[in-house]
């Protein structure tokens, strides 16, 4: 009797799992997104509450723990302000420049972006995908496709699904993210795709294009789905790809995505 | 009753994974609840009994990952099927070992698990997209989540235990009330 039955076992087994490898491979998006959407706004209030109750939570230990470096960080902090100080008379000559450029180049500056900010209530929990839950969806006229920034203009990723009252960021280091961007100081172009959730390369740069360590990157504009001057990251490091014919940067983003609380996804 | 404490516990297990456990956890190693849930109840009821919740979970917890569905249900189905070849029922035993062997199917469980959903995965991405970083960061993710994996089974394992002597003894009662009778 445990033999047979252990039979029905190994074969309901087999049966159950042939079913679910023909459902990944098969992938019937069009079927199951609709019960995923109706889940997913069921769940939105749970979700927020949850996130926001945690990231508080998170910040009160991060903030016990991190009570000795406050001293050092505040005198760093000051010699950092009074440096600054010297700057801000240099940087309102390159202002005056950057307004004449803006407006010989036809860019539209950040200020004119018609924002929706969206407060993050979900984060990927697996190394697969790298991407955020924003609290705004289809209801506040969020589209597929919306770039979404933090509020000081840095591109953080694009909206790749979106239902009544939510929607999913695909973060720049997602394994499918590809946005066409340019080093603004030698004015190289190429692609930046996310690896895996790690971090953010420059792939696809020529050979006789420029590249150096600590250059600004933005996004180009070019393919017309999101506007150019979003500032992507800063290189940090320059490599030869692996078929020895672009150049490849890694890129270091000045946002910690984990610890987004508000995105902004950009309407027009 | 046992039916629904288990729907609502799965449901409320995966939105915990989603939005409250990854503000103190990285995203490769922050534990699994579901994942421990049913691997200690496929301990104790043994797959046979459970392997609907066991597709409902799986189900569950590819909605609210954004993973194509299937992938969640067959790493559990894998992982409840070699947890049951592997384990004694843990009803039998008592005390410490009955804590330490369902410690240890957690880690297998976890490793289990994670091998299945990052093979199916891979193959679902397309071979070319596979390269030796993400296998690093896999491995090394897979230890980590183990050690939370039990961290939270350590946490649960009493409550649970008292939950399950509830309900065993409301149905020893129902059982036995007719015959007083």
């Amino acid at each position: 009797m445990d033999q047979k039955f252990l039979n029905k076992k190994a074969v309901k087994f087999i049966v159950i799992s042939a079913v679910c490898l023909l459902l990944v491979f098969w992938n019937p998006k069009e079927f199951f997104n609709p019960i995923r959407k109706f889940f997913l706004s069921a769940a939105y209030p749970l979700q927020k509450t949850f996130y926001l109750t945690s990231r508080t939570l998170s910040a009160s230990v991060e903030f016990l723990g991190s009570i000795s470096e406050l001293k050092n960080e505040n005198e760093k902090l000051i010699k950092e302000n009074n440096s600054m100080l010297a700057e801000i008379s240099k940087l309102k000559e390159a202002w005056r420049e950057n307004e004449l450029l803006r407006e010989q180049l036809d860019i539209i500056p950040k200020s004119a972006f018609n924002l929706e900010a969206g407060l993050v209530i979900g984060q990927s929990p697996q190394w697969s995908g790298s991407w955020l839950i924003m609290d705004k969806g289809l209801s506040d006229g969020i589209e597929v496709g919306m770039p979404a920034i933090v509020s000081n203009g840095i591109l953080v990723g694009k909206v790749s699904e979106t239902w009544s009252n939510g929607s999913k960021i695909a973060l720049l280091s997602d394994s499918e993210s590809a946005v066409n961007v340019m080093d603004i100081e030698t004015g190289a172009k190429g692609i930046l795709r996310g690896e895996y959730g790690l971090g953010i390369v420059m792939d696809m740069v020529s050979q006789n294009e420029l590249l150096n360590v600590g250059d600004s990157i933005s996004t180009s504009g070019l393919g017309g789905d999101i506007p150019s001057g979003l500032l992507v990251g800063k290189i940090k490091e320059i490599k030869i790809s692996d078929d020895k014919l672009f150049q490849q940067a890694i890129i270091a983003s000045p946002v910690k995505y984990s610890k987004l609380d508000i995105v902004f996804a950009i309407k027009n | 009753m046992r039916i629904i404490f288990f729907v609502v516990s799965i449901l409320l297990f995966a939105v915990l994974q989603i939005s409250f456990l990854p503000n103190f956890f990285s995203a490769n190693s922050s534990p699994e609840l579901v994942l421990v849930a049913i691997i200690l109840m496929t301990g104790i009821y043994g797959i046979e009994k459970i392997w609907r919740m066991i597709i409902l979970a799986g189900f569950f917890m590819d909605i609210f990952s954004f993973l194509p569905i299937g992938v969640n249900i067959l790493s559990f189905i894998v992982t409840a099927f070699v947890i049951s070849l592997l384990e004694k029922r843990l009803l039998d035993l008592r005390g410490t070992w009955k804590f330490l062997i369902a410690a240890f199917l957690i880690v297998i469980g976890t490793i289990v698990n994670g091998m299945v959903s990052y093979t199916t995965m891979t193959i679902f991405d397309s071979l070319n997209k596979t390269g030796e970083e993400t296998t690093v960061v896999f491995i090394s993710g897979i230890f980590e989540k183990s050690g939370y994996n039990l961290l939270f089974f350590a946490l649960i394992y009493w409550p649970f235990e008292k939950m399950k002597e509830y309900m065993d003894t409301g149905k020893k009662l129902s059982v036995v009330m007719p015959a007083n009778k």
